[in-house]
């Protein structure tokens, strides 16, 4: 469908959905709350979260179930954004929640194989009973990694379950599983965008490219710092697209030996900045650097477009930050952090 | 025929009974339970631990390794009885272990059947080299690894390792692995592995005892396949003494550790539990709930049963159960399409069947071609037909085509052939404005009767304002019949049935008050003259609605003209037919013509006609009346 029929409807409704979201004087009037309750009240009389939250109206409400509600709202923008899809369209944004389920089942891996904390499963998952080729119950209760595998069939998880089985059977590592996993969520997801539109994929890449570079850079640089793994190592653990760092830069990167000069082998100004200002600056947590680069950018494409798909991949992630930041608020208030330290935690918060 | 009444029942009950109600309640097949937190929550949802989940699991683990049929037809309740789980796990063990050994040398052999299977497809590619592969193993200062990597994460590699002092040698590919040599020096061995181990690489070992060139490795590997599938031989044996000594007692626990299961997960879902007493809340129609109660009262003397008729709608959301003659039931599963009818409405069923066997027979008259759908009918009735064993067929095209013969003399149309036998009424090609005329008439009486029907529907369910003031309510029903009278009356007179003051009076305040229709409602609901929107809002909205309301009439009624137009299409593509076979000189070539005309105009007309008929009664009479918003029941069943 030319890109001319296909955005508009969805781009109207996702900028009615914007015109909700809570502002910076919401944020405020949150922070200054005393408690987990009083926050809900608030969520729930001033701002468009009432319809997610109407079930625990006048009762007594837990912050877990309050965090995994919001989260849940997050991921019912699919269902929105589909009804407005093309197909193709429609195949990409399925695939893009993909990264709520892959959550999801690191939890599961994790929890079942390593932890197993009662309750802990239906208290975080968020997305996976969605899927319907997915039994969920079969699936949390499930108490091994072949039974996993087992309920999984069909899908592709099972088979990349499959071919780490001896693996984990030899060492019960996680870890590559789980880097397995967020690799084949981007590759398909790339795959995906193959089939864009030269603007489309302009912006894919603007979001999702940048997105892709930050996560990279954050995982050489701590790599760098507490570990020590060989270059051809983390070469073949970071995930393999680039936007503004190209593959020289990321090889003599995992080359270099002290992470603090990792900044000399980026070329890109915004990144090399972002990167030293992270570095040197202890007060402020490594990753909220990052978010907040991605969250002004975002600020600054949503209206860039009308025809493109811009408009969606910012809402999406503008939304999830959103919420992000909602549940640093919430968890805030309820480990009585001083205000303005609050404060400190937002994506929003300016670096 | 039409709805059940639904009751909403509780049951409170003692803790020890809960399995054996619940068993009760999936006898019972149209009992739905409603989740616990939707009605109550004093009582904790506390979860018993399903003991039977594992041992179920375990069981249904066991007939899929012995390839047993898990189908079980009919659960004889009566045969069950607590099942000891401590007992069963007795009987179990053996059987689970002999599998567990049986499966582990399978998996054994597989192992190596694959290893053998990739030696020989990577010696089969060294298999003209003349060197002892095993002094490779044994250099001295460097080191050989054997392995194997997707193609994807093979070409990272080449580009990843360009700081480790390796050679990487390609042996071969398939569409997705790459097998390959790593040459290391002896220091550099462990910087090597762990690369290969971060791309999570297959190291395919060259077997120890295996010595010599390539050549005969590759016979010792094919010898030693052979041994191989002589073993799994005797497997399978294996496997078939155990599934024929343990089959009867295997299903037998199948089929109650089913049921127990299923009442355990019930029993969590739906309960609210206290220290000695459990209750739950479900949906159970009325004529059904008699005996389920007296059932319940009887066996179980301290369980307190209650229920109570719906009273809100909307908000209890009550389950839909259609209860119809067979043979509007197969109408019903396309009313289905369109959505089912809430609690509260009209089942259109039965209108919908006789309307659509009337517009079917009127469009597709044909005598020869109706007789056919209604062998074919009567053919798949009695299961004559292989690939369709839907009953629901059989009704539809008996009654359609019985519709189709019933037209058929009326036009004097018989395959087609429209001279063979008169007409008994009228010949629609003959007068083609009269027959248009007729079926836009035969749409205005649906549409009336749908009008009718929405003005039931409100009345019954009280709401006065979409009963007076609604498009299709009484304002929207007069309305229509005012500028259809005038409209007729001034067609067959050419002059006004009243002064065009009357007229345009009556029509401004039939407007008027389905323009008005919220204010008015509000009036008449909670006295007050108002609106919940702002006015330039309300106002604009129910301009263009008005707007859309008076083209919809036209619009609505003008669309039953394909009622008329399909008839002479029928008798059109039919005398298409007949020139075409009376264009063939031969006799039998133009019978054949005949005969393969026919059989298109029945599948491509047929299909054609059954789809506007459908559209007809979706978007013109449906959209009137039916909200098709209801739900179906959920029954508790066993899977």
């Amino acid at each position: 469908m030319p890109a001319f029929f296909q955005y508009p409807a969805v781009n109207a409704k996702l900028k009615a959905l914007s015109s909700n979201m809570l502002k910076e004087k919401d944020f405020q009037n949150l922070i200054e709350l005393n408690s987990v309750q009083e926050a809900f009240n608030y969520l729930y009389n001033n701002t468009y979260y009432q319809e997610h939250l109407e079930k625990f109206s006048g009762q007594e409400i837990h912050r877990r179930q309050l965090e995994l509600n919001l989260k849940k709202s997050l991921v019912l923008s699919e269902d929105i954004i589909k009804k407005f899809s093309s197909s193709d369209l429609k195949t990409f944004i399925k695939h893009y929640f993909k990264k709520f389920e892959i959550e999801d089942l690191k939890i599961i891996l994790r929890t079942i194989l390593m932890e197993s904390e009662e309750n802990y499963l239906t208290d975080n998952l968020i997305y996976i009973d969605r899927n319907k080729k997915i039994n969920f119950n079969n699936l949390i209760q499930a108490s091994s990694y072949n039974e996993i595998k087992k309920v999984l069939k069909n899908l592709h998880y099972a088979e990349i379950l499959d071919e780490f089985s001896d693996q984990y059977q030899k060492n019960k590592n996680l870890f590559p599983i789980e880097m397995t996993l967020d690799f084949y969520y981007f590759s398909e997801l790339n795959r995906l965008a193959e089939s864009f539109s030269s603007k489309d994929k302009k912006y894919f890449d603007e979001i999702i490219g940048t997105h892709i570079d930050l996560l990279n850079l954050q995982w050489i640089y701590r790599i760098k710092r507490y570990y020590n793994l060989s270059s051809g190592e983390i070469l073949n653990y970071i995930i393999p697209y680039h936007f503004k760092i190209n593959r020289k830069e990321l090889q003599s990167m995992s080359q270099e030996n002290k992470s603090e000069n990792l900044v000399k082998h980026i070329a890109y100004q915004p990144y090399q900045q972002l990167l030293e200002k992270a570095i040197k600056d202890e007060n402020v947590i490594f990753e909220r650097f990052f978010l907040n680069y991605i969250f002004k950018k975002l600020h600054q494409i949503k209206t860039e477009s009308f025809f493109t798909i811009s408009n969606i991949l910012a809402y999406l992630y503008i939304r999830e930050y959103e919420s992000r930041d909602i549940i640093t608020v919430l968890e805030g208030i309820r480990y009585s952090l001083p205000k303005d330290r609050i404060k400190n935690f937002l994506i929003r918060k300016e670096v | 025929m039409g709805i059940k009444i639904m009751k909403k029942f509780q049951i409170l009950g003692l803790k020890r009974n809960i399995d054996s109600i619940t068993e009760e309640m999936m006898r019972n097949k149209e009992i739905e339970l409603l989740k616990t937190e939707k009605y109550h929550e004093n009582f904790k949802s506390s979860q018993i631990k399903n003991s039977y989940k594992s041992c179920f699991n375990k069981l249904d683990r066991i007939l899929d390794s012995l390839n047993l049929n898990k189908i079980i037809e009919n659960i004889n309740f009566d045969k069950l009885n607590k099942v000891d789980l401590e007992k069963f796990k007795d009987f179990i063990r053996p059987i689970q272990q002999k599998i567990d050994k049986l499966e582990r040398i399978t998996k054994k052999l597989d192992a190596e059947e694959k290893r053998l299977n990739n030696l020989i497809k990577h010696v089969y590619v060294m298999r003209n080299i003349d060197i002892e592969l095993q002094s490779l193993k044994n250099l001295s200062y460097i080191t050989l690894i054997f392995s194997s990597l997707s193609q994807e994460r093979y070409e990272r590699l080449i580009e990843n390792v360009t700081e480790v002092p390796v050679l990487v040698l390609e042996v071969n590919r398939d569409q997705d692995r790459v097998w390959f040599f790593t040459f290391a020096k002896k220091n550099y061995q462990q910087k090597a592995l762990d690369i290969l181990n971060s791309a999570n690489f297959q190291r395919i070992e060259l077997p120890e005892r295996v010595k010599g060139q390539p050549r005969e490795i590759l016979n010792q590997a094919r010898h030693r396949l052979n041994k191989i599938e002589i073993i799994r031989d005797q497997i399978s044996l294996e496997f078939k003494k155990l599934k024929h000594r343990h089959q009867s007692q295997l299903l037998d626990y199948y089929q109650q550790l089913l049921v127990f299961n299923k009442i355990t997960d019930v029993n969590n879902d739906f309960y609210g539990k206290s220290d000695y007493f459990f209750i739950t809340t479900g949906w159970i129609s009325e004529e059904n709930e008699k005996e389920f109660e007296k059932l319940i009262s009887n066996k179980y003397k301290k369980v307190i049963y209650s229920s109570q008729e719906v009273k809100n709608v909307e908000e209890e959301n009550p389950p839909t159960i259609i209860e119809n003659p067979e043979w509007i039931k197969s109408f019903s599963s396309l009313v289905k399409l369109y959505g089912l009818p809430k609690y509260n409405e009209i089942d259109p069923s039965l209108f919908f069947a006789l309307s659509y066997i009337l517009l079917f027979g009127i469009m597709f008259g044909d005598l020869g071609q109706g007789f056919v759908f209604v062998s074919l009918g009567f053919a798949i009735y009695k299961n004559k037909i292989d690939f369709i064993k839907n009953k629901n067929a059989a009704y539809i095209l008996i009654s359609i085509g019985f519709s189709s013969m019933l037209f058929g003399t009326f036009y004097g149309s018989l395959f087609g052939l429209e001279d063979l036998i008169p007409a008994l009424i009228i010949r629609p090609m003959d007068n083609i404005m009269f027959w248009l005329g007729f079926t836009v008439m035969i749409g205005i009486l649906l549409l009336i009767t749908s009008m009718i029907f929405n003005l039931f529907n409100s009345f019954k369910n009280k709401d006065y304002t979409e009963a007076l003031f609604s498009d299709s309510g009484l304002s929207g029903l007069i309305l229509y019949l005012f500028l259809l009278v005038n409209l007729a009356f001034y067609g067959i007179q050419s002059k006004l049935l009243m002064p065009a003051s009357v007229i345009a009076a009556v029509f401004i305040i039939l407007l008027l008050l389905i323009f008005l229709k919220e204010p008015l409602g509000n009036l008449l609901t909670e006295q007050r003259f108002s609106i919940d929107k702002k006015i330039s809002e309300y106002i604009l909205e129910s301009a263009f609605e008005l707007f859309d309301t008076v083209l919809g009439y036209l619009s609505n009624t003008l669309s039953f003209l394909r009622v008329g137009a399909f008839t002479l299409n029928h008798v059109g593509l039919s005398m298409a037919v007949i020139i075409l076979s009376e264009m063939i000189n031969n006799y039998a070539g133009s019978l054949l013509v005949l005969i393969v005309g026919n059989i298109v105009i029945m599948v491509l007309e047929g299909v054609v006609v059954g789809i506007q008929i459908l559209r007809l009664e979706f978007f013109e009479i449906f959209a009137k009346f039916y909200s098709g918003s209801g739900r179906e029941l959920i029954p508790l069943k066993i899977k």
